[in-house]
């Protein structure tokens, strides 16, 4: 229901942007030119947002993580990944997005690398070698949370390169315009190539945003807290990443901003009082244990 | 000229009123399944289960949740993030909620099977296990509250969403 407001200010934004006039509010005034630059923001970002449906967005998923599964191999020993989607799906539900259109799903690769994928629409992968550095379940509930709000945030939909959104846009407005001949379906499948190589390569060697990975990172301290986790787990996690920082390295290292500097942004968070956190020793002990089932200890 | 600026500032303005006022009580699913529970929690009974697409009246809204009632006359909560204002069905509440043509264009030969089967014949890419990630190891409710309970943690609905 809130999209009617916006829709409504955003409305009321383009009169006084039309009619050049600058608004006088109490002691400020909202002048024409900084308002048409506040709108066209504001108009950029609902459009990245809105571009791809969360069916799509699914499919795009799909295709990506099975790209990096031709490069990662799946580690299922022990029940590992049972334990792995009863923790992530539970952190996946009390996030700020519950739903997506195809679930939350978890799986380890084997790698000593430290490192995990979120691919969008909620398929999420972690290296052997990553879980293997968490010491509890509240640190592998860390990493988990760090991908799921990943996901929360569409931060893969959002990296999307601008011009192969634009692509995408042509080739979907002759798509629901009419039916697709042979042409226009080839060149959707070449559209979505594009898209998929583009979300793979942000995953495996650019990374996000400095923006994002901050934004991950403070959701994940409130997701640890909001479950009764222990969100100081967050902050073990990143001075774990920081011992095995090395420059030019590979994995999180590659992809993912200073430890350093990730520890000062999740700071005010941690700060904030913590009153659900129990500890547990039934938690600790079956993380020890599926540890050793999975071979992992 | 000026006359026209203003009757064009005027139009715009009642525009902006009336999408406030519009009554957009109505939400299609827009994901694969949705389940609608007893009340706004993901700890409420299953009461449904919805299809993508189906439209649905919203009676009343809750933090995150809606209120929502099925064409069959079923009650009960679904979380807003499964949800979406856009209308893709065309039979309001039907239980057989038939997809625009756009909408079909989308799931028939947009992003679905169709592009994903083209896309995969020219890549050695390992779908095999992406499967088995959507079929294979999913917690069930049940799991997920024994696991909540052993392990002392909380499924709180509290700051989701809005």
């Amino acid at each position: 229901m809130k999209k009617k407001y916006l829709i409504a200010v955003l409305a009321l934004v383009f009169n006084l942007t039309v009619a050049c006039i600058d608004l006088k509010i109490g002691g400020f005034t909202l002048k024409s030119k900084d308002v048409k630059s506040a709108y066209n923001i504001v108009e950029a970002g609902v459009e990245a947002a809105k571009t791809f449906t969360p069916s799509q967005e699914h499919y795009i998923g799909r295709s990506v993580a099975a790209n990096l599964l031709a490069q990662y191999k799946p580690y299922d020993k022990g029940g590992l990944n049972v334990y792995l989607n009863t923790l992530g799906q539970f952190l996946a539900t009390c996030s700020d997005r519950p739903e997506t259109f195809g679930g939350y799903h978890f799986l380890a690769i084997e790698s000593d690398e430290l490192n995990a994928f979120a691919a969008p629409g909620g398929f999420i992968l972690v290296t052997t070698g990553l879980i293997k550095s968490c010491t509890s379940e509240d640190q592998l509930a860390a990493v988990l949370a760090h991908e799921v709000s990943h996901v929360c945030h569409r931060h893969g939909i959002k990296s999307i390169d601008k011009s192969r959104l634009t692509n995408f846009g042509v080739v979907f407005m002759k798509e629901a315009a009419s039916h697709l001949g042979s042409p226009e379906f080839a060149s959707l499948v070449d559209s979505f190539s594009g898209i998929i190589d583009n979300v793979s390569q942000t995953l495996v060697n650019t990374g996000y945003s400095r923006a994002y990975e901050e934004e991950a990172d403070i959701s994940t301290v409130i997701l640890l807290r909001r479950t009764g986790y222990d969100v100081k787990a967050a902050e073990d996690m990143l001075k774990h990443l920081e011992s095995h920082h090395v420059e030019g390295g590979l994995g999180l290292t590659r992809t993912h901003p200073h430890p350093k500097d990730r520890l000062k942004s999740i700071e005010e968070e941690l700060s904030k009082s913590h009153p659900g956190y129990v500890v547990s020793l039934a938690r600790n002990k079956r993380f020890r244990d599926q540890m050793l089932k999975s071979g992992l200890k | 000229m000026k006359k026209y600026f203003c009757s064009m500032l005027l139009t715009s303005t009642l525009i902006a009123v009336f999408v406030c006022t519009l009554s957009s009580d109505e939400v299609s699913i827009q994901v694969k399944k949705a389940v609608m529970r007893s009340k706004p929690s993901f700890l409420g009974k299953k009461v449904g289960t919805l299809n993508y697409a189906t439209r649905l009246e919203v009676l009343k809204e809750k933090a995150s949740w809606y209120q929502v009632k099925e064409g069959s006359g079923i009650e009960g909560w679904i979380h807003k993030t499964s949800t979406t204002e856009k209308n893709i069905t065309l039979k309001s509440g039907s239980q057989t909620a038939r997809v625009s043509d756009d909408e079909q264009a989308i799931a028939g030969k947009g992003f679905s099977e169709d592009v994903e089967s083209e896309y995969r014949k020219s890549k050695d890419y390992n779908y095999i296990w992406v499967d088995k990630m959507q079929n294979n190891w999913n917690a069930s409710e049940d799991n997920i509250k024994k696991f909540i309970e052993e392990g002392r943690l909380t499924l709180s609905d509290e700051g989701l969403g809005d």
